[in-house]
């Protein structure tokens, strides 16, 4: 994870890097200007320097020529030329040379040769010999020249008498008061050097001995990291003989410069420290002052996530921005709990009533039920809701769901409720103990028999319920509670019970039909033989033949030993399997009808199918696919359906008996006579058979008023165009009467009981042989 | 070019001396300066062994001093002659000589002074005035014929037959003022027609009048 820096440090750097950059920018720039400035300054310096160097250098030569001129002509002076007495002429050089205060005097003649000189011990070499020749052709204009190692700025004039006769120079002594004085009036130092680089005379003092022209130029002081120049200067030539140049030095010494210069960079160096440690100050200050708050709100949005709205917000005086800031936080706090609170309890609760939902009402029996507490649950489901809908209207029926939450709510202050989905309430009524059940209960009922007011409209509503006592009904567990009441409202609806208690082992019941339908899913999986099905044979009267037989499933499970048709199929039809159920017998028993008619056995079959079937889409289209896989006829199938099946008369399933009648199977009433069903009605449905039922059949013999109805339907059931069949037969007696009813089949066990195909088959022969 | 002197000469004795040597075809002799052009005032000595020259005439020779000058500025004179220096001026001078052939003082004098100076030897004396500078006179003293060349810069000599060498002095001459050059006859190259001779020295222009006073007084029309 890469390290984040904080916005604190942030903002500290920021201040601090500005300043840095600020001072040395105004360090650069100072330095720049500074260094410029110096420099201007001491180039005019220097270029003042010359020119008042080259201005006394005039002066001092007007000087000297007007001097050597009037001493050139003075009379006794050309006399004592003349004479030719080298003393004397010595001696009036130096004497004359003393009046004009010049500190040498040279006589030649005219070819150039040294006549007498006030140096002593002095002659002329040939260079000096040319050199004072140079001088001539300028007379009245200086040179520097040296002679004994002394610099001189010598001036030529010649003795005229009043042609000349000799030529004298005059000179000036170049010495450290010169410079000095130079010095004083320029303000820079100056330096003569000869031309192989000699220092003559200068105004500086030098450590070393020998001092070279580069050390003007090239010495340096050492600063830091690198050297400065020690000098800023110039160099220049003043005339002199072009064998002899002398060079001149003006120089600035620059320590001085630069320690105004360093005391200034110390200076600004300084103040740039100061402002930059007040610049961390003062930013660190402000950056803390702008964090701060922030941590806060850090705190403050944990403590939103924690759920925790109630924080309240400091309310220092801060920055405009972040009092907004706080505000917005804090109003966010608030809007966020009321919606969540408003979430919570749309979570909670169930939108149309209000009351709680299964969800909440789950987690209310899960935490709040106490064993020491006896509570009554009561699940009640109105009775007929969806007619009501349908002839009310939607709008009526949660104006009668919302009434009837009311009213709960209204029962008394310590239950609870909850609309668990659709008609169904759950209440929890905290009791006194078991004993005070039925008497609750009793209170209950009497509270909600009160017709429910719907604007002009009164309902009086009529309820299936289930009640349970807790904890004497929880089997210690809370949830069973919930599961056992919903199961007594279960059974209140199928057993007709309105007020109907929950009955120990009714659970266990439940999950034992549970656990045989996984058996039988498994079983249907497996295929194994553990289904299998037994034909019962059906007797056609009038021809005496077996002709049909009513094909039954049986289960022989391994473990579970034989278990009941009746049951299994009842499970499988509430759970939902009987569908893959009465596929498989559909297609065991076409298999079976294809082996017997290969054998030469022609007989139809009959299959039971339930009203699931009837309702599923697939349900022709397999049957259809069924049979021509196997080859087998539509009309050798009779589909037998119970006549509460039948009635049930939805239009889908209707449409699918019209058209597996179409398709050319056979479609049976089975069971018919215990329902509710009218002849009428029959006849508008696609029916071919009537299967009057064996509680009819099994005493006919012995009943009368059997007889009467058996005889009555057969002949009905003639008259409509539809064959009939009676099941159940027991005797001859009974054999005889519905031949004489001219009843189309018989079936029963005076026939034949139900048989596995290899026992029917040996049957068939047996009787086929016998009635021969 | 430069033409500097405008002094009319006067020799009286010369035209006496020139006719006595008429005996013999007179020889021109040429000079020129050091640019080629014709030199006037240049005197030309004939140098010989033994002087059969006459005695010289006894009356001084004058040299004025007019306007701050020596008039004439160059004056030729046998040896043994005297120069007469008087003052026409109103102011006083101070005539003087260092030269080798004679030193003579005149000091500050108004008017005619009392007398002539006399040149015993040969050689060329320069004259000048103590208290004006620029006053430059010259007079050239004789052995032995001798003669100043007209504006063509020519002079006509009668040569004796024993003539080896002349001499040539000029007052603008580069070389030593005092000196003077020595020519043989035999190695130079003739002009024109036979016994003419071409002789060349170089001259510098006469220093400028470097006085406000000298300037100021000089009159240019005389």
């Amino acid at each position: 994870m890469t390290k984040q820096t904080s916005l604190r440090q942030k903002i500290v750097v920021l201040c601090t890097s500005l300043v840095l950059i600020t001072s040395i920018i105004i360090q650069a720039a100072s330095w720049w200007s500074t260094s410029k400035f110096n420099k201007n300054q001491i180039t005019t310096n220097i270029n003042h320097a010359q020119h008042v160097f080259e201005q006394y250098l005039q002066e001092k030569e007007k000087l000297l020529a007007t001097a050597a001129r009037v001493l050139t002509a003075d009379f006794g002076f050309k006399q004592a030329v003349t004479t030719k007495d080298a003393d004397t002429i010595t001696s009036v050089l130096l004497n004359h040379g003393q009046r004009i205060d010049a500190d040498l005097m040279l006589l030649t003649d005219l070819q150039g040769r040294l006549i007498s000189s006030s140096l002593t011990d002095f002659n002329l070499d040939s260079a000096q010999q040319r050199a004072l020749k140079e001088l001539l052709k300028e007379q009245s204009k200086t040179h520097f020249m040296i002679l004994k190692n002394t610099l001189y700025q010598v001036l030529a004039l010649p003795v005229k008498a009043p042609r000349p006769i000799a030529y004298t120079y005059v000179g000036f002594e170049i010495d450290s008061t010169v410079t000095n004085e130079l010095k004083q009036l320029t303000g820079l130092d100056i330096s003569f050097f000869s031309g192989n680089d000699k220092l003559l005379v200068s105004s500086m003092s030098f450590d070393q001995e020998e001092v070279a022209q580069t050390h003007l130029t090239s010495a340096t002081l050492p600063w830091f990291f690198w050297d400065r120049p020690a000098y800023e200067g110039r160099q220049f030539e003043v005339t002199t003989s072009k064998a002899t140049p002398i060079n001149v030095f003006l120089t600035a010494d620059l320590s001085p410069t630069y320690k105004e210069y360093d005391a200034l960079i110390a200076t600004i160096t300084i103040i740039a420290s100061l402002i930059m440690l007040a610049a961390i100050l003062i930013s660190g200050l402000f950056a803390k002052n702008l964090t701060s708050p922030l941590l806060q709100l850090v705190d403050v949005a944990k403590e939103y996530a924690k759920g925790q709205y109630d924080r309240v917000l400091p309310d220092k005086s801060m920055s405009q921005e972040m009092n907004t800031l706080f505000d917005a936080v804090s109003d966010m706090g608030k809007e966020i709990n009321t919606r969540e609170q408003h979430i919570l309890h749309q979570a909670r609760h169930d939108t149309l009533t209000e009351l709680f939902n299964r969800h909440t009402f789950r987690q209310i029996i899960e935490e709040e039920l106490h064993q020491s507490q006896n509570y009554l649950l009561i699940a009640i489901n109105i009775r007929g809701f969806s007619n009501l809908n349908d002839a009310l209207g939607i709008q009526i029926g949660d104006a009668c769901l919302k009434a009837l939450a009311k009213r709960l709510g209204n029962f008394d202050t310590d239950s609870k409720h909850a609309r668990l989905d659709g008609d169904v309430f759950l209440s929890l009524i905290p009791i006194v103990g078991p004993e005070d059940a039925s008497s609750s209960t009793q209170k209950f009922f009497e509270h909600l028999a009160k017709p429910l007011q719907l604007k002009s409209l009164a309902l009086n509503l009529k309820f299936w319920s289930g009640i349970t006592v807790y904890p004497r009904d929880s089997n210690n567990d809370p949830q069973a509670i919930f599961r056992r009441t919903m199961i007594a409202l279960d059974a209140s609806e199928k057993e007709n019970q309105p007020i109907r208690y929950y009955q120990e082992g009714e659970e266990e019941a439940r999950l034992e039909r549970l656990n045989i339908v996984e058996t039988l899913k498994e079983a249907l999986t497996l295929d194994d033989g553990q289904l299998y099905m037994n034909y019962q044979p059906k007797l056609n009267l009038k021809t005496g033949k077996i002709d049909k037989v009513e094909s039954l499933i049986r289960w022989q499970h391994p473990k579970l030993g034989f278990v009941s048709p009746e049951v299994f199929i009842s499970y499988a039809e509430q759970t939902g399997i009987i569908f893959e159920l009465t596929s498989w017998v559909v297609n065991t028993v076409l298999t079976q009808l294809a082996d017997w008619q290969q054998q030469g056995i022609i007989i139809e079959a009959a299959i039971n199918i339930s009203a699931q079937d009837l309702s599923h889409p697939d349900f022709h289209m397999n049957l259809m696919q069924a049979s021509s896989e196997h080859n087998v006829s539509p009309e050798h199938i009779t589909l037998e359906v119970t006549e509460r099946d039948l009635m049930q008369d939805e239009e889908q399933a209707v449409a699918l008996l019209v058209d597996l009648k179409k398709s050319g199977y056979t479609i049976s009433v089975d069971d018919y006579g215990i329902g509710q069903s009218s002849l009428a009605k029959l006849k508008q449905l696609p029916v071919d058979e009537l299967k009057i039922d064996k509680s009819f059949i099994m005493e006919l013999s012995n009943s009368e008023t059997d007889q009467i109805i058996v005889g009555s339907t057969i002949t009905l059931g003639h008259r409509l165009g539809l064959s009939v069949v009676a099941e159940g037969l027991e005797n001859d007696e009974s054999l005889e009467l519905l031949k004489s009813m001219s009843c189309d089949h018989i079936q029963g066990y005076f026939i034949a009981r139900p048989m596995a195909q290899d026992a029917f088959i040996d049957w068939l022969r047996d009787y086929e042989q016998k009635n021969s | 070019m430069f033409r500097p002197l405008r002094l009319k000469i006067i020799i009286p004795s010369l035209t006496l001396f020139f006719s006595s040597l008429s005996f013999s075809a007179p020889t021109v002799i040429q000079i020129n300066d050091g640019d080629g052009q014709p030199l006037k005032n240049a005197v030309v000595e004939v140098l010989q062994q033994n002087s059969s020259v006459e005695t010289p005439d006894p009356n001084p020779v004058i040299m004025d001093q007019v306007n701050k000058r020596f008039l004439p500025d160059l004056i030729l004179i046998q040896q043994g002659q005297s120069v007469l220096f008087p003052n026409s001026d109103n102011i006083r001078h101070h005539v003087y000589s260092f030269s080798k052939a004679k030193q003579f003082e005149l000091k500050l004098y108004a008017g005619k002074p009392k007398s002539s100076i006399p040149f015993e030897k040969n050689g060329v004396v320069i004259v000048g005035c103590n208290i004006h500078d620029s006053m430059v006179g010259s007079i050239y003293v004789a052995k032995n014929l001798a003669m100043i060349t007209d504006d063509k810069g020519q002079v006509s000599l009668e040569l004796p037959p024993t003539t080896s060498q002349i001499s040539v002095w000029h007052p603008q001459q580069e070389a030593n003022p005092e000196e003077r050059e020595i020519f043989n006859l035999t190695d130079t190259r003739q002009i024109g027609g036979s016994g003419n001779y071409l002789f060349s020295i170089k001259t510098t222009p006469p220093p400028a009048r470097d006085t406000f006073g000298d300037s100021f007084g000089y009159d240019e029309a005389n």
